[in-house]
């Protein structure tokens, strides 16, 4: 029965995007991110409506930078999703590939943070999928944007969290481990107690980083830190799918 | 919790203009998006170019767009990947009546074709045939680039050495460029038999173009192929790596000095003394190859794709070996010293692309036979410029001009009749004379379809030795009529200068005209690089005016020649064992005028089959292993036929039979590597690895050692016996 406020809401919105007319970068961005918000709800195709309107903006605004960064954003989250959902791993990788082309594109126009941390990340998944071939030819230059990314974005909390959350999955031997994502994560949500971007730079990630961090905890056996961590992010997007029907259960099965 | 929702409910209020709120529906536009055979297409964008409203299709390639945000005709557009782009007006009346519309497969808008008839890219950039890494890793190449180029369809493994022989021509029409300047000597260590090394650290390059023939009217002074090689540029990071193997040690580093400025020093020394030592030394080097080169480059970056680069490289060589002449025994004796500086400036400023290179560099030979001995000094200078003008998507053109200098002072003395021992009877001659080739051309680059480009161009060259300008067009297109399925042709003139060397009074003649080639190539691939490619080409080539060298040193002109066959290449993981493998099969018949005789007859790298299979798989723990199995026809070689003792000069002088009409035993080779790559520490990492060449000690033949009166002859063995390498690296990034 929560759930079908939050679809009304849903609903509403995506009627707004309908209706929106163009009015420059950050409307569309705003809208993007509506979208991309209600797919944390949904865990549907409202990804896929973000590409698209991206898509949109940049047939008619081919060097608008910002929306660069979010196609790459929303290809990225899209990526994510399929990793491990038994989607063919050409698709995946063409994903991240269209991904890595187009937030390097933006990076050269915009210098936000998010940006190079953004590829890292991307790049880190392109190794994920590709094997450690991939990992010798691609590992430093992932690493590098990070560096890069943080010293641009030095309080960013979308920085930590992508930081943290490619620690989770990076061998300890290359510079991961989960002392190591614990620890950014936790700052980025520190970091996300005070973070009031103006529109259209990134907002994304708050409810994110929680419910990393609460994956942390899990992966070490500490039940109640999950379960409280994925409660803050629930707080924060009460009917986030991902925590609400995926992570919380998991932890209810003592799988992390 | 409830007041939460409510915050997120007005905040996305925030995003819904107030119309909305008041209940008015807009007009809609609906409609479908079908295939030419009624098939529904699902995910397309369709959408108002004025206003961006849009939707995607669903699962029946239905559509419904709310026109809210401006009026009628407006123009619709819908796009989808692997399909050609829709866009047409759509008034009032179809609010009503509904819209269909009919995407035909095929690229959307105008996604570049990279395919060319004739080229293999190597690169960590997507959409090239082979990763840096494949490379350098290939067994049995030694990380050496020109011996994995060796393994590259369109290339024959004539002899033992470095050179390219592509598709029927001789290693001097292959041109190597780096960062966009020509290369003086693409291969190190010269033996009779064959180069032994390659010029250019591989570690050092981050991406290899090789085009076998058809190439564009971008390259002049080619007749067969063309090595574009690019060095490393910008660094993400401070960088280094430490290596040392049984024949090698080199150390190189990269330092990040600014986000737009990275610095690079590489160092590299061989000596192969040790590896002879615990493999045997076949042909008793005396000295084993030794060298070293060091290298620099400073890259400096800006805007979006702004990019100036200074790259240079100091190399020095020597090697002896010994030969048995009937007659007598000497070593031959090789000196190499060579630099090159290179500069190059790129940037893209809307529409236009302009590329500069200027180089210099310095070539410094000492060798010695017998009788014959060579002292030649080259220093060539270089300007090139291009200009790239994307006038629409689809229609760019390029124009371009360069320059060469060349300076060649080449002293030296050859044997005169068939006494090659020391003291004997010797020709002496001289060059100094400078030569300057300038060239223009102009090239399109054109997409006419989304599925069909063309790249006409026509470009002249004028050279002082020469003295005649040369016209040369050419094209090349592909077609890619649907799938994977890409279909290649090429045609072209090719012009080449002849050795300043043959331009001697003593050895040839001046005003000797440009060699000239006919190319025609005709492909088909299917496929994609990153998955399973395959790609089968045919070629036709025919050569006239070319200058040769006989085996008196004597300069033949008037000289023709004609190449045709076929290769083949496929990259594709084996299913199930999760194998990368690559294999080439070469077909070639190649026959040329025999300086000697005048006649035409089989050329001498004329090797009618060559096959190689390499396959690599990863294993667990950071280990790898490949092999590379590569067999091939011998090549040919002219029988003695007969020998009579001269007593005026006291030995035996053989008469030789038809020219190239023997053939050495085929090839076989297995070569095997292994290597083990272990994270240290953060940042820090490790590959140990190991080879073993020629893992069945296959002699493969490289010529014949006869006896003083030419009666007996025995096999010259392979330089490459059952051998093992193994080394290590650390890398600091």
């Amino acid at each position: 029965m929560r759930l079908i406020p939050s679809l009304a809401l849903v609903a509403v919105a995506a009627t707004s995007l309908r209706a929106q007319a163009p009015a420059g970068t950050a409307r569309w961005a705003d809208s993007i991110h509506v979208l991309l918000s209600m797919d944390q709800v949904r865990l549907g195709t409202d990804v896929d409506q973000a590409i698209a309107l991206a898509e949109r903006v940049l047939s008619v605004t081919p060097n608008d930078g910002v929306m660069m960064h979010y196609k790459g954003y929303a290809l990225y989250t899209k990526a994510g999703r399929m990793i491990g959902s038994g989607a063919k791993e050409e698709e995946i990788k063409a994903l991240l590939e269209e991904a890595d082309d187009i937030l390097e594109r933006s990076a050269s126009l915009v210098k936000w943070p998010e940006t190079p941390a953004l590829r890292s990340a991307v790049i880190n998944q392109i190794i994920g999928v590709s094997g450690m071939m991939a990992g010798m030819r691609l590992g430093s230059t992932a690493d590098g944007l990070m560096d890069d990314a943080v010293a641009i974005g030095p309080d960013n909390p979308r920085v930590f969290m992508l930081r943290g959350v490619s620690a989770m999955y990076k061998p300890k031997m290359f510079g991961g481990g989960m002392d190591k994502a614990e620890r950014d994560l936790k700052r980025a949500v520190e970091l996300f107690a005070n973070d009031m971007p103006a529109s259209p730079k990134p907002r994304w990630g708050h409810a994110e980083a929680w419910a990393w961090l609460g994956q942390v905890y899990a992966a070490e056996k500490r039940v109640p830190e999950a379960r409280e961590a994925y409660a803050r992010a629930l707080a924060l997007v009460p009917e986030y799918g991902w925590v609400k029907f995926r992570l919380l259960p998991a932890l209810d099965k003592g799988k992390s | 919790m409830r007041m939460r929702r409510l915050i997120l409910f007005l905040a996305l209020l925030a995003f819904i203009p107030p119309l909305q709120l008041a209940g008015q529906s807009a007009p809609r536009l609906r409609g479908v998006v079908l295939t030419p055979e009624k098939s529904p297409v699902p995910g397309v964008n369709v959408f108002i170019v004025e206003t961006l409203e849009g939707a995607l299709t669903d699962s029946v390639g239905r559509f419904s767009i709310a026109l809210s945000g401006g009026g009628l005709p407006a123009t619709l557009l819908a796009r989808r990947v692997g399909f050609r782009q829709f866009q047409r007006v759509v008034t009032a009346t179809d609010t009503t009546g509904g819209v269909a519309i009919t995407l035909t497969r095929g690229a959307t808008s105008l996604a570049p074709i990279t395919v060319q008839a004739g080229a293999i890219t190597a690169g960590n950039e997507r959409g090239a045939t082979l990763t840096s890494l494949e490379v350098v890793t290939t067994p049995g190449t030694a990380a050496d680039i020109n011996r994995a180029i060796q393994l590259l369809p369109g290339v024959q493994p004539v002899d033992d050495g470095t050179a390219l022989f592509v598709r029927g021509g001789d290693y001097t029409e292959t041109k190597v460029f780096i960062n966009e300047a020509v290369l003086l000597n693409p291969a190190q260590l010269l033996t009779p038999s064959g180069t032994f090394v390659g010029t250019v650290d591989p570690f050092q390059l981050d991406g290899i173009f090789f085009s076998s023939g058809g190439f564009g009217a971008r390259y002049g002074n080619a007749l067969s192929g063309v090595v574009g090689l690019r060095t490393r540029g910008a660094a993400t990071r401070h960088a280094a790596t430490l290596g040392g193997g049984l024949a090698a040690w080199s150390a190189d580093g990269a330092l990040r000095a600014s986000e737009h400025l990275t610095l690079r020093v590489a160092g590299n020394r061989n000596d192969l003394s040790p590896f002879l030592r615990l493999n045997s030394n076949p042909r008793g080097f005396a000295p084993p190859p030794r060298g070293r080169d060091l290298s620099a480059s400073a890259t400096y970056t800006y805007g979006l794709a702004g990019e100036v680069k200074v790259y240079t490289v100091d190399q020095t060589n020597v090697i002896g070996i010994p030969i048995d002449d009937p007659g007598f025994r000497a070593t031959f004796d090789s000196d190499v010293a060579s630099n090159l500086l290179v500069a190059t400036w790129k940037d893209v400023r809307g529409a236009f692309a302009p590329l500069v290179s200027v180089s210099r560099s310095r070539l410094d030979r000492r060798e010695g036979f017998g009788a014959f001995n060579l002292n030649a000094g080259q220093d060539l200078r270089t300007l090139f410029g291009q200009l790239s003008w994307e006038r629409s998507p689809g229609t760019t053109l390029r124009l371009g001009a360069e320059v060469e200098h060349l300076v060649s002072d080449m002293r030296g003395s050859v044997p005169v009749g068939d006494d090659r021992r020391p003291g004997a009877r010797t020709a002496v001659w001289r060059i100094d004379r400078p030569g300057t080739r300038t060239g223009a051309f102009v090239e399109g680059d054109l997409q006419p379809l989304p599925t069909l480009r063309i790249v006409p161009g026509l470009r002249a060259d004028r050279s002082t030795l020469t003295g005649r300008t040369t016209l040369d067009p050419r094209v090349n297109a592909a077609w890619q009529p649907g799938g994977a399925l890409s279909l290649t042709a090429a045609w072209g003139i090719y012009h080449q200068v002849p050795d300043p060397l043959f331009y001697s009074d003593s050895l040839g003649r001046s005003g000797l005209p440009s060699m000239r080639a006919e190319q025609r190539v005709l492909g088909v691939q299917w496929g994609e690089p990153s998955t399973t490619l395959i790609r089968v080409e045919a070629y036709e080539k025919h050569y006239r005016d070319l200058s040769l060298l006989s085996r008196d040193n004597l300069v033949a002109t008037d000289g023709v020649g004609r190449s045709r066959g076929m290769d083949l290449f496929f990259k594709g993981r084996i299913p199930g064992l999760d194998i990368e493998t690559r294999t080439t099969l070469n077909l070639l018949q190649a026959r040329r005028t025999a300086p000697e005789t005048g006649t035409t007859t089989r050329a001498a790298f004329d090797v009618p089959r060559s096959y190689s299979f390499i396959a690599e798989k990863l294993l667990p723990r950071g280990w790898r292993s490949a092999l590379t199995w590569r067999t091939s026809s011998g090549r040919p070689y002219t029988p003695v036929a007969s020998a009579a003792f001269d007593t005026t000069s006291d030995i035996w002088v053989p008469r030789f039979g038809v020219p190239n009409s023997g053939r050495f035993p085929d090839l076989k080779r297995l070569d095997l590597s292994a290597s083990w790559y272990r994270p240290l520490r953060p940042g820090v990492q490790s590959v140990l690895y190991l080879s073993l060449s020629n893992v069945f000690d296959r002699d493969n033949t490289q010529g014949w050692k006869y006896s003083d009166d030419y009666r007996t002859r025995t096999p010259v063995r392979s330089i490459f016996n059952r051998s093992v390498y193994f080394g290590a690296s650390l890398i600091w990034q």
